[in-house]
């Protein structure tokens, strides 16, 4: 490096303030429902599609599932979880069960809002077997697995949340409307799904929210 | 305590310059001020102190060095009422250890200015900047009473401390300095009381003379979260705590001020730890992530390859602190033999590398073990569904630690699970791994630094074929086992008295235990003890003159014995040789076998004018057992161009021997010389932003001398026997790598490499060049990862490469297919050596990682998901045992990985 100039500055410096760490600015959340951890529970309900390769087409099943979620919201706009599917369904020719093991992205595109865009990725399986077994043929499908991707809307509705008491986190009620698609080795799922659950919402710590003194 | 700034004070003195040809015509100009924090103990004992830096400031405006040219203290004078000049007591005798320097060197450092410029271009510079630390006034005595109306005023009540704490960080227990601490409450008559404190560099802050009652406790630092709590003073007591403050974010990238190595390669690549454990795709294995860099191919799934620039997985030398180790990978490639938590660093160089290393035609891979430092007792256990590690680190006195580490699989449980009862193959004992490391530091003092590591890693598989014949018609057993084990003990000794000398010297011993049979019908069974001593001594002469020599010695002393076909060699075909007569064996057994490999090198760094480095290095090879002396001369360039632009350039001569068995009298040739490989690389480096780089090499590398086999025969001891291998092989590699890498930077981290190359190969006695097994035309890769709040960390790893070539089988129904009837077989129709390609190869791997912070451990858990869109790779092809159609070997589908992880 060039030296051009040696140069003496002098400088009284104001004492009292950390300055080691390289440290990024923190910013304190207003406080709201949909904050913190959470974990959610509840059944759906749809529609579902399934192609074979010798088979073609299945037909449209109906049926019913369950999901188990869990996970965090990073801050007001992205939250990261984890989700265990399952259901089964049927038609008059048909029938068949999956089930899931998936990573959920969440993201809040209004955020202090309850409205969430939801998706996932995972491991998925699905199984498939005619509804009458003597109709059962050597051709006849058995499942696939490979992964399974959701994509959806949800809304929480916090029927006991009061916000002018600076609370965070709460119970909620969630609808959702989601679609899945399972390509597998040979088997094509897809379908929609909508659903109601129950959500806690288990708030940030009082330190990381933006309060008054009083509220402490 | 607080005082207020005053002027900015600009003494400019005389240019002193080499060189310039522009006068500066703009000063720098602080932008970002930062405040160096006031040391507690000197606040306490009413120190003050100036502290004058010289600063590197480059042309953005950065500081580039701190460095303290003079430091002073003196103790506060107080003038009393009576005229007396006293010195205030210090409490400390060694007035001079307050951390002033280390206050001032850390805001220096973190100073942004506007940069200097030289007629409208802006200059690095370096300047001279001091630091008062100036103490605010005591408070005024109280007025004087008049002589003989009012008792004489009381003595000066001494302050009694009555709360004292102690700041701390959540998760990691270190001390917090810096954290202001206020402590308050309000009166009946609505009035707030409160005072306040600011940690000291122990991490203790103080109170005196607080009343009886309850408080309200706030301590707030930058980068952490406030934290809130109440406490009760009791009359005559002492109220002592303890407080864990949770920072904003446990991201590994959060780092103090780093300098840069000085680099004098062409190309080298160095990962710290903290910043690939979290890769995608690659369980958290360090060793993995050489995968993604620029130059290395994607090696086969389950081989654990290490493919550079276009060579061999046996042409890389894998070093661990300048040892040589057989393996790196444990079997199935899925785990490095040595775990993270106990590495520092890796080196990668791809080529036209130090000739402090050597024997290699390939690159270069040299895994850092960790240097311990005595704070604290640290430990850590992660498990997933591979493995469970621990590691547990103690200090010894102030000046030494010890760690001791081990891993275990368990894929043998796995494995048994999902095996079927009735499949053709069941496991005797199923394939398991162990790992274990010792390591010991003891720096007894500042320029004496010892470190003992004892490392070793263990495998065993053993498999039993129901149907032996499903595996060949010749197989006689259906009994495989499967093991290699080895152990090293490094002990190192670093000798620093100056800056201007540095002394590394380090002696190994260890032992390789490699087994393979398959009943009585194959055998490979070795056993190898090795002695390495390595010496490296450095002299600076001046800034432009840096000399280093050494010696890198290995004595291996073997015993082997072979029971085996003729392995195929590279370019042979691979499997894709058809039914091999597997009773055509060969036997080979010696004892003893000793190979003494010694290399005296010299290397100097020589500076002949600003900005323009060269590094010329001289290594002398002598290699026993070939009876063989080789001179390796290299040089590498670097010329900073530009204060963002480096060019830089390397040519290079190394040596390397054959595979243990190219030398056999039996397996190969015992008149087999060495190989040869000169490497050529020419390349940029931009730095537009500190943390912005872009990088871009050509190279080429020329091969000859390689070991090939022929069917040439030769007399020995009158008997005209197969020559095997000769030294007929040659091949050249060129291409282009290109580096784009994002450090950590707004939360993301990331790197995108491509690869662009050609490999090719002459094999002995032919004219016309063919592709290397594992040529890769092209090698993508984009790292990324992203920080969020509330410690979440998200990664992906994209990658697409192209197949691996293949030598094809004419597999068509309309063919007849051709019969062995010696060996009842049908033997493929082979087309022209590697001539066909392996399907193009992409998929992506995500992972996501959560830290919780408890106050004094940490519990982590990621889900990492590989080949998440669940791409069907094609990793090689089988084929019907009649040759007329073939059926892919598919990659592994999309699989999550799970595992959780505490920190103490």
């Amino acid at each position: 490096m060039r030296t051009f100039l040696v140069l003496s500055v002098a400088m009284l410096v104001p004492t009292g303030a950390w300055a080691q760490e390289d440290t990024q600015e923190l910013r304190l959340l207003k406080p709201a429902a949909r904050q913190g951890f959470y974990v959610a529970g509840g059944l759906r309900n749809g529609a579902l599609t399934i192609s074979d390769e010798n088979l073609g087409g299945l037909g449209f099943m109906t049926g019913f599932g369950f999901a188990a979620r869990g996970g965090q919201m990073a801050n007001d706009w992205i939250g990261f979880g984890l989700a265990i599917n399952a259901g089964g369904g049927g038609n008059d020719v048909w029938g068949g069960g999956w089930g899931a093991l998936s990573l959920e992205l969440m993201l809040t595109p209004l955020p202090g809002e309850d409205f969430a865009i939801r998706g996932s990725v995972g491991v998925g399986g699905m199984g498939v077997a005619r509804a009458k077994p003597e109709e059962e043929t050597e051709k006849d499908p058995s499942g696939t697995a490979g992964a399974l991707y959701t994509l959806g809307v949800s809304y929480d509705l916090f029927p006991w949340y009061e916000k002018d008491k600076y609370e965070s986190g709460g119970f909620a009620f969630t609808g959702f409307l989601e679609g899945m698609l399972l390509p597998g080795d040979g088997l094509i799922a897809g379908g929609v799904m909508i659903g109601l659950e129950v959500t806690y919402w288990f708030g940030f710590n009082k330190n990381k929210l933006d309060i008054p003194p009083e509220a402490y | 305590m607080r005082s207020l700034p005053l002027l900015l004070l600009l003494l400019p003195t005389l240019a002193s310059a080499q060189g310039e040809e522009k006068p500066i015509t703009k000063l720098p100009k602080v932008k970002k001020n930062v405040e160096a924090i006031y040391p507690a103990p000197a606040l306490r004992d009413r120190v003050e102190a100036t502290v004058v830096l010289e600063l590197d400031i480059d042309a953005d405006g950065y500081v580039s060095a701190a460095d303290v040219v003079s430091s002073s203290t003196t103790a506060e004078t107080v003038t009393s009422s009576t005229g007396v000049v006293s010195v205030l007591p210090s409490r400390s005798s060694t007035i001079a250890n307050y951390g002033f320097d280390q206050a001032a060197t850390v805001a220096g450092s973190r100073l942004e200015f506007e940069p200097a410029e030289a007629e409208g271009e802006k200059v690095p510079v370096r300047i001279q900047y001091t630091f008062r630390f100036k103490l605010p006034p005591l408070p005024p005595p109280p007025p004087p009473t008049i002589a003989g109306t009012d008792a004489p005023p009381p003595p000066d009540r001494p302050k009694v401390m009555n709360f004292t704490g102690v700041m701390r960080a959540r998760g990691t227990r270190s001390l917090v300095p810096g954290v202001v601490v206020t402590i308050f409450r309000e009166s009946e008559d609505g009035q707030t009381e409160g005072y306040e404190a600011v940690s000291g560099d122990d991490g203790v802050f103080n109170f005196y003379d607080l009343e009886p009652g309850e408080w309200k406790i706030l301590a707030e630092a930058d980068g952490y979260f406030p934290f809130r709590t109440t406490e009760e003073v009791t009359a005559g007591q002492v109220t002592e705590v303890v407080y864990f403050i949770e920072k904003g974010t446990y991201n590994p990238y959060d780092v103090l001020v780093e300098a840069e190595r000085v680099k004098k390669e062409v190309n080298r690549r160095t990962l710290e730890i903290k910043e690939i454990t979290k890769i995608a795709g690659t369980l958290g294995d360090p060793i993995q992530v050489v995968e993604n860099l620029p130059g290395v191919a994607r090696s086969q799934q389950g081989s654990g390859q290490i493919i550079v620039r276009g060579s061999g997985p046996n042409d890389t030398g894998v070093f661990i602190n300048g040892v040589d180790i057989p393996l790196i990978y444990h079997f199935g490639g899925l785990r490095s033999v040595i775990p993270a938590d106990v590495i520092e660093s890796i080196d990668f160089f791809p080529g036209n590398y130090s000739v402090y290393y050597g024997r290699k035609t390939g690159g270069i891979f040299d895994a850092k073990i960790k240097r311990l430092k005595p704070d604290a007792v640290h430990g850590s256990l992660d498990v997933s569904l591979l493995d469970t590690s621990l590691y547990l680190e103690v200090p010894i006195g102030e000046n030494a630690a010890i760690a001791i580490a081990g891993r275990r699989s368990y894929i043998d449980l796995v494995l048994k699970a999902v095996l079927p009862e009735d499949g053709n193959v069941s496991l005797t004992s199923a394939p398991v791994y162990y790992d274990f490391q010792i390591l010991a530091n003891w720096r007894p003092a500042p320029s004496h630094d010892l470190q003992l590591t004892v490392l070793g890693s263990d495998d065993i598989i053993e498999l039993l074929f129901e149907n032996p014949a499903s595996f060949s018609t010749q197989s006689r057993s259906g009994n495989l086992n499967a093991g290699t084990n080895f152990f090293r003990a490094i002990a190192e000794y670093r000798y620093t008295p100056s800056s201007e000398f540095n002394n590394q010297l380090s002696f190994s011993a260890g032992q390789d235990n490699i087994n393979f049979t398959f009943g009585d019908q194959f055998r490979f069974l070795l056993q190898n003890n090795q002695l390495q001593l390595r010496e490296r001594a450095e002299w600076k002469f001046a800034d432009a003159f840096t000399l280093a020599g050494g010696i890198d010695g290995l004595m291996r002393i073997a015993d082997v014995e072979v029971l085996l076909p003729r392995p195929p060699s590279e370019g042979q075909g691979g499997q894709n040789v058809g039914n091999p007569d597997i009773d055509d064996v060969l036997f080979t057994k010696v004892e003893g076998q000793r190979n003494f490999l010694v290399a005296p090198y010299v290397e100097a760094t020589i500076v002949p004018f600003e900005g323009l480095t060269l590094v010329p290095g001289l290594r002398l090879d002598y290699w026993e057992l070939l009876d063989e002396v080789s001179l390796d001369p290299r040089l590498v360039a670097r010329y900073q161009l530009l204060p963002e632009w480096t060019v830089k350039g390397g040519i290079g001569l190394v040596h390397q021997d054959g595979e243990p068995q190219s030398a056999d009298p039996i397996f190969g040739n015992p008149d087999i010389g060495l190989q040869r490989a000169i490497h050529y690389s020419v390349g940029a480096e931009w730095t537009p932003e500190p943390y912005l780089k872009f990088d871009m090499v050509l190279f080429y590398k020329a091969l000859d001398n390689l070991v090939s086999p022929t069917n040439a025969t030769v007399v020995r001891d009158g008997k005209t026997v197969p020559l095997n291998v000769d030294n007929g092989g040659r091949g050249t590699v060129y291409g282009m790598e290109l580096f784009l890498e994002h450090k950590f930077n707004n939360n993301l981290r990331g790197w995108l490499t491509y690869t662009l190359s050609r490999a090719s190969r002459i094999d002995s006695g032919e004219t016309e060049p063919r592709l290397f097994d594992f040529d890769q035309t092209h090698i993508l890769a984009v790292v990324a990862s992203y920080v969020f709040p509330e410690n979440w960390e998200f990664g992906i790893r994209w990658r697409i490469v192209s197949g691996n070539p293949t030598t094809p089988f004419l597999t068509r129904p309309d063919v007849s297919p051709v019969v062995n009837t010696d060996l009842g077989t049908y033997v493929p129709i082979v087309g022209a050596v590697n001539s066909d390609r392996l399907p193009l190869f992409h998929q992506l791997d995500v992972r996501v990682d959560k830290t919780w912070i408890f106050d004094a451990w940490k519990f982590a858990a990621y889900l990492s998901l590989v080949n998440a869109y669940n791409r069907t790779n094609v990793e090689g092809f089988t084929f019907e045992f009649d040759y007329t159609r073939r059926n892919p070997q598919q990659g592994l589908p999309i699989y999550p990985i799970l595992g959780v992880r505490g920190d103490f």
